[in-house]
C-alpha cells in the first residue's frame, strides 16, 4: 500500500490548523495526512490560498500566533513538533530542518552582509564558534550555490542581488548544517522563467549531492515533475490525490488536478485557448463545512458532492478523495 | 549624482532660503528700524545719517548681499540694546542651551529607548493601557508647565538657584540644569518610547524576522542581532525631530527657570524690540536644526547601506 | 450601521470628547454667568484656597481663579479653532496642488514647506510677534503659518495616493474637471486624516498660544489667559503651591482630548486597514 512507510521523516497525522480571528474560528487546514521518507523529495501542489504555506510553517513550529494545530499530530524524525518547547524547536530548526522562503527579496535582513548571515546559521547551533572557521565553511558553501566571487558575495549586502542570486544565497543559508530536509515555499516564484529552472536545477542537484529530503510547495505541477518523487494536490486545506509524480501527471483522478495539469501550457495544445478551472479558491471565510470542498468549481459535481464529504479511496499507487471512485456512493 | 555630493548640494539650496525667509520677514517691518533704535522724537537729520550708517538707504537685494557677506565673515550685527556684538552674544548663551539640548537628549534617549524596547515586548492589556496614559501625558502636558510642577515638586530637594557655569562648579551646573532637562525630556521621550514601539512591532513581521526563526535563532537573539538595528533607524529620523523640538521648548523652558541661553535671549529682544539680535538668532536656531538634520540623514546613510543607492 | 457610529464606541475618542466638554462647558456657561468679575481685585482676600466663596480659590491679587479660568479657555478655543480652520484652508490648498499637479509646483511648495520647518518650535510666531507686534490677529497668523506644513502634507500625500486610483482616473477619462475630482472625490478620502490633523494642530496651537502668553507675548494684555495664569501662579509658587496646577490642567486636558481624538481615529483606520 501507498500509505505504508519504512524509514519515515515527516508525518502528519489528520492534522487539523485553524486560524483564530476576533472570536471566530476559521479551518485554514483539515485532517492532513502527509508522509515523506528520509532522502525523499514530495511535492505539495495547489493554487494560492489553498494551505500550503500554512502546512509548511506548521512542520517548522512557525505558525504565526493566531493560527493553531487543533487537531492531529506532526512528526519529525520521531519528534512531535507541537510538544516541543521553544528551545528544542530552536535546536531542530535551521539545523536538522530549513526553510527557503517565497520571498528573497524580502527574506534577508538588509542591514547585514549575506555571508554573516550565514555564518549565524553556524555559529547558532555548533559548539565551536571560531569565526574564522564558519566564514570559511560559508564562503564553500557560496562556492556550491554557484558563486565563483564567493569571497566577494561573502561581504555585499542584499540589496546588492538580484532576486536570484538572493535566493541562491538563502539556499546556501539552507544546506550549511546539512539538514535532514528542506522545507521549499515557492522557491522561484518571485523569479524569471530563467532563472527558476537554474534555482531548481541547485536546488535539485545539492539535495541530490547531500541526501536531504525536500518537501516542496509549488503551484506549478510542471515544475516538480522532474524532481520530486510523489506529489500531494492539495485544495481548500484538503489534499485531495496524491501519489507518485509521474502516475498523477500521465493519469490525473481526481477532477481539480486534472483542472491543474489542463491549464500547464504545452505544446500539443499550442494555438488552442489555454484550459483553467471556472471561479476560484474561496477564502477561509467563505468554505462551506458541507459536501466536498471543490464542488463548486467541479465539472462533474454530483448531488452527493454537496452534501458528504467524500472519503480517501486508497489504491494501490494513489488516494483520492473524490465521490467519483467511490463505488458505493454513486 | 553622488549621495553625499546631492546631500550638501540640498543642505546649501535650505540654508540660503532660510537666510532669504528670515531677511525677507524683516523687510515687512512696519516702522523704521533708524526710528526704533533713537526714538520716536529723534531729529531726521539723526535719522538719515543712522540710515546710512545702517545701510537702508541701498535696495533690498544689496542689503541681502551685504548681510549674507558679513555673516559669512561672522558679522551679525551690533546689537540695540546690549551694544555687543550680536554673534559674541549669542556664542556666550549658546553654551548654556546647548548643554541643556544635550542633556535633555541624553535623558530622552536614557529613558525613552529601554522602555519602547521593554514595553514592545509585553502584549497585554496592562501595557497597553500604561502605554496610552504615558505618551498621552508625554504628548500633552506643555514643557514648560512640566518645569513649573517640577519646580513645585522638588523645591525641597532642589531649590532653585542662578546658574552656575559647569567650569566654575561641575556638581551646582548639574543640580541647577537637572529639572529643566527633566522637563523637557519626559514628554519628548514618551514619545520616543511610542515610536520605538511601533518601528519594533512592524519589524517583527518582516519576512527576514521569519528566516531567522527558521535558522532557529531564540527570540531574544531575533530582537538582539536583527530586529533592533533595523528598527532603530526610524528613530534616528525622530531624534532629529526631536533635537528641533527641545531647542523650540527649551526658548520657553529658559525662561522658566532663568537661565541665561539663546531662549532668555530671544524673549529679551523681543520684549526690547532689539532687530539685529533677533534675526541673528532666529537664522541661529534654524540653522542649528537643518544642520541636525543634515547631520541625521548623514548617519542614517551610514548605518542603512540601502540609502545611498536611492 | 451608521457610517460615524464607530467613531463614537471608541473609548479614545470618547475620553477625548469628555475632556475637551469640561473645559469648553466652563467656557461657554463663562459667557452667561461667571462668580465674579474677573478681574475684581480683593488684596484682603489673596491666595485663598478653595472654598465655597471661591471654588477654586483666588490669585495674588485676591481676583476669583474660576471666573478667570472660564475665561481664559476662551482664548485657547478661539485660538485653536481659527488657527487650525486657517491652517487647513491654506494647507489644503498647498497640498492639493503639490499632490494633484506634482512637478515643479510641487517641489517649490515642498522646499517652502521645508524651509518653514527649520524654525523650531514657536520660532516662527516670536520673529513674525518681533516684527508686526503682539495682538491676537498677529498671533492666530504666525501660529497659522506654524500649521500649515502638517495639512500640506496629509492633503499632498493622500492626493497622491488617491490620484491613480481607479475611480479618478475614470472620472478624469468622464472629462470631470480638476476641481471636482479634487473635491467631491479625493477629499473624502483623506478626510480621517485630515480630522487627525486638525486635532494635532488644534493642540499644538493651544499649547503655543500658552507658551507665548507665559512669555508675556500674547494677545490682549488686560485679559486672562492659560498662560499668564501660569505665569502668576509661578511667581507665588511657593505660598500657593496648588494655582499653578489650575491652568496646567485645563490646558493638559485640551491637550489630551484633542491627542486622544487623534489617536483614537489612526486607532480606528489602522484597524481598517488590517481587515482589508
Amino acid at each position: 500500500m501507498i500509505n505504508s512507510s519504512k524509514n519515515p521523516l515527516v508525518e502528519f497525522q489528520g492534522v487539523t490548523i485553524k486560524f483564530f480571528e476576533n472570536n471566530k474560528e476559521y479551518i485554514a487546514v483539515e485532517n492532513l495526512n502527509l508522509n515523506m521518507e528520509k532522502g525523499e523529495k514530495t511535492a505539495v501542489i495547489g493554487e494560492s490560498g489553498c494551505g500550503k504555506t500554512v502546512t509548511a510553517l506548521s512542520l517548522m513550529g512557525l505558525l504565526s500566533g493566531s493560527a493553531k494545530i487543533t487537531d492531529g499530530k506532526i512528526l519529525f524524525d520521531g519528534k512531535e513538533i507541537s510538544t516541543l518547547n521553544s528551545d528544542e524547536l530552536n535546536k531542530l530548526r535551521g539545523k536538522d530542518m530549513s526553510m527557503i522562503f517565497q520571498e528573497p527579496m524580502t527574506s534577508l535582513n538588509p542591514l547585514i552582509k549575506v555571508g554573516k548571515q550565514i555564518d549565524e546559521n553556524i555559529l547558532e547551533h555548533s559548539t565551536n564558534k571560531n569565526k574564522k572557521e564558519a566564514k570559511a565553511r560559508t564562503v564553500s558553501m557560496l562556492k556550491e550555490v554557484g558563486f565563483a566571487d564567493a569571497e566577494k558575495i561573502y561581504s555585499v549586502y542584499p540589496h546588492q542581488l538580484s532576486g536570484g542570486m538572493r535566493q541562491r544565497i538563502m539556499i546556501a543559508m539552507a544546506l550549511i548544517n546539512n539538514p535532514k530536509l528542506i522545507v521549499a515555499d515557492e522557491p522561484t516564484t518571485a523569479l524569471d522563467a530563467t532563472i527558476q529552472a537554474q534555482i531548481m536545477k541547485l536546488l535539485n542537484k545539492l539535495n541530490h549531492e547531500k541526501g536531504t529530503a525536500l518537501l516542496l510547495i509549488s503551484h506549478d505541477l510542471g515544475l516538480v515533475n522532474n524532481i520530486c518523487e510523489k506529489c500531494y494536490i492539495m485544495y481548500a486545506g484538503h489534499i485531495v490525490e496524491w501519489g507518485k509524480t509521474k502516475d498523477l501527471l500521465e493519469n490525473p483522478m481526481h477532477p481539480y488536478t486534472k483542472g491543474l495539469i489542463n491549464s500547464i501550457p504545452s505544446i500539443e495544445n499550442k494555438g488552442k485557448p489555454l484550459n483553467s478551472i471556472k471561479g476560484f479558491v474561496p477564502s477561509v471565510e467563505e468554505r462551506k463545512n458541507k459536501g466536498c470542498v471543490f464542488a463548486d468549481r467541479c465539472d462533474y459535481c454530483m448531488d452527493i458532492c454537496r452534501k458528504i464529504i467524500p472519503k480517501d479511496k486508497i489504491t494501490e499507487d494513489r488516494v483520492i478523495k473524490c465521490h467519483l471512485y467511490n463505488e458505493k456512493d454513486k | 549624482m553622488n549621495y553625499y555630493l546631492r546631500k550638501i548640494i540640498g543642505l546649501f539650496a535650505t540654508l540660503f532660503l532660510v537666510s532669504l525667509t528670515t531677511f525677507l520677514v524683516f523687510q515687512f517691518l512696519p516702522e523704521n528700524p533708524a526710528e526704533i533704535i533713537l526714538g520716536v522724537d529723534a531729529e531726521p537729520e539723526e535719522i538719515k545719517a543712522l540710515e546710512k550708517e545702517l545701510g537702508l538707504d541701498k535696495s533690498a537685494s544689496q542689503r541681502y548681499l551685504n548681510w549674507i557677506k558679513n555673516l559669512m565673515s561672522g558679522d551679525m550685527g551690533k546689537s540695540y540694546r546690549y551694544h555687543q556684538d550680536v554673534a559674541k552674544l549669542i556664542a556666550n548663551s549658546f553654551r548654556v542651551t546647548f548643554g541643556l539640548a544635550a542633556m535633555s537628549l541624553f535623558f530622552t534617549v536614557l529613558i525613552g529607548l529601554p522602555m519602547g524596547i521593554y514595553i514592545s515586548k509585553k502584549h497585554n492589556k496592562f501595557t497597553e493601557i500604561f502605554l496610552s496614559v504615558v505618551t498621552q501625558i508625554g504628548y500633552s502636558v506643555p514643557s514648560f508647565c512640566m518645569g513649573i510642577l517640577l519646580i513645585t515638586a522638588f523645591s525641597k530637594i532642589l531649590p532653585s538657584m542662578n546658574y552656575v557655569p559647569f567650569s566654575v562648579n561641575p556638581l551646582e551646573y548639574f543640580k541647577t540644569m537637572l529639572l529643566p532637562s527633566l522637563a523637557l525630556a519626559l514628554g519628548s521621550s514618551a514619545i520616543l518610547m511610542r515610536y520605538i514601539k511601533v518601528c519594533i512591532d512592524e519589524e517583527k513581521n518582516k519576512d527576514y524576522v521569519r528566516t531567522a526563526q527558521s535558522k532557529g535563532i531564540s527570540d531574544k537573539k531575533i530582537l538582539k542581532r536583527h530586529i533592533l538595528r533595523n528598527s532603530l533607524i526610524p528613530s534616528i529620523t525622530m531624534l532629529g525631530m526631536l533635537v528641533a523640538d527641545i531647542l523650540g521648548g527649551s526658548i520657553i523652558i529658559e525662561n522658566v527657570f532663568s537661565l541665561p541661553g539663546i531662549g532668555k535671549l530671544v524673549s529679551v529682544s523681543i520684549s526690547t524690540r532689539d532687530l539685529p539680535l533677533i534675526q541673528g538668532l532666529v537664522l541661529y536656531l534654524a540653522f542649528i536644526v537643518v544642520f541636525c538634520n543634515f547631520l541625521v540623514d548623514t548617519i542614517y546613510s551610514i548605518i542603512d547601506p540601502r540609502i545611498r543607492l536611492k | 450601521m451608521n457610517k460615524y457610529s464607530k467613531y463614537f464606541k471608541n473609548s479614545n475618542i470618547i475620553i477625548g470628547i469628555i475632556f475637551i466638554l469640561i473645559i469648553f462647558t466652563l467656557m461657554t456657561v463663562g459667557f452667561f454667568y461667571t462668580p465674579y468679575e474677573f478681574d475684581d481685585i480683593n488684596v484682603d482676600n489673596k491666595l485663598h484656597f478653595f472654598s465655597a466663596e471661591h471654588i477654586l480659590g483666588t490669585d495674588d491679587l485676591g481676583r476669583d481663579i474660576l471666573s478667570r479660568l472660564m475665561l481664559a479657555s476662551r482664548v485657547s478655543f478661539f485660538i485653536g479653532t481659527t488657527v487650525s480652520v486657517i491652517g487647513l484652508l491654506i494647507g489644503g490648498f498647498l497640498g492639493s496642488l503639490a499632490g494633484y499637479f506634482g512637478g515643479i509646483t510641487d517641489e517649490i511648495i515642498m522646499k517652502l514647506i521645508d524651509v518653514q520647518m527649520a524654525f523650531p518650535g514657536i520660532l516662527i510666531a516670536l520673529m513674525m510677534i518681533a516684527v508686526f507686534g503682539g495682538g491676537t490677529a498677529n498671533i492666530v497668523m504666525a501660529l497659522s503659518i506654524m500649521s500649515v506644513p502638517k495639512f500640506a502634507r496629509i492633503v499632498r500625500s493622500g492626493f497622491i495616493k488617491y490620484k491613480n486610483f481607479d475611480f479618478v482616473k475614470a472620472e478624469k477619462a468622464r472629462g470631470a474637471s480638476h476641481l471636482r475630482i479634487m473635491f467631491i472625490h479625493i477629499f473624502p478620502n483623506i478626510m480621517p486624516e485630515i480630522i487627525v490633523t486638525v486635532s494635532l494642530s488644534f493642540a499644538s496651537a493651544v499649547m503655543s498660544e500658552a507658551g507665548l502668553s507665559y512669555l508675556g507675548l500674547g494677545g490682549n494684555p488686560t485679559f486672562p489667559s492659560f498662560g499668564k495664569m501660569l505665569s502668576e501662579a509661578q511667581g507665588v509658587i511657593f505660598k500657593a503651591p496648588w494655582y499653578v496646577f489650575i491652568p496646567t490642567i485645563a490646558v493638559t486636558l485640551i491637550l489630551m482630548g484633542f491627542n486622544f481624538i487623534a489617536d483614537g481615529i489612526r486607532q480606528i483606520q489602522k484597524e481598517e486597514k488590517n481587515r482589508i
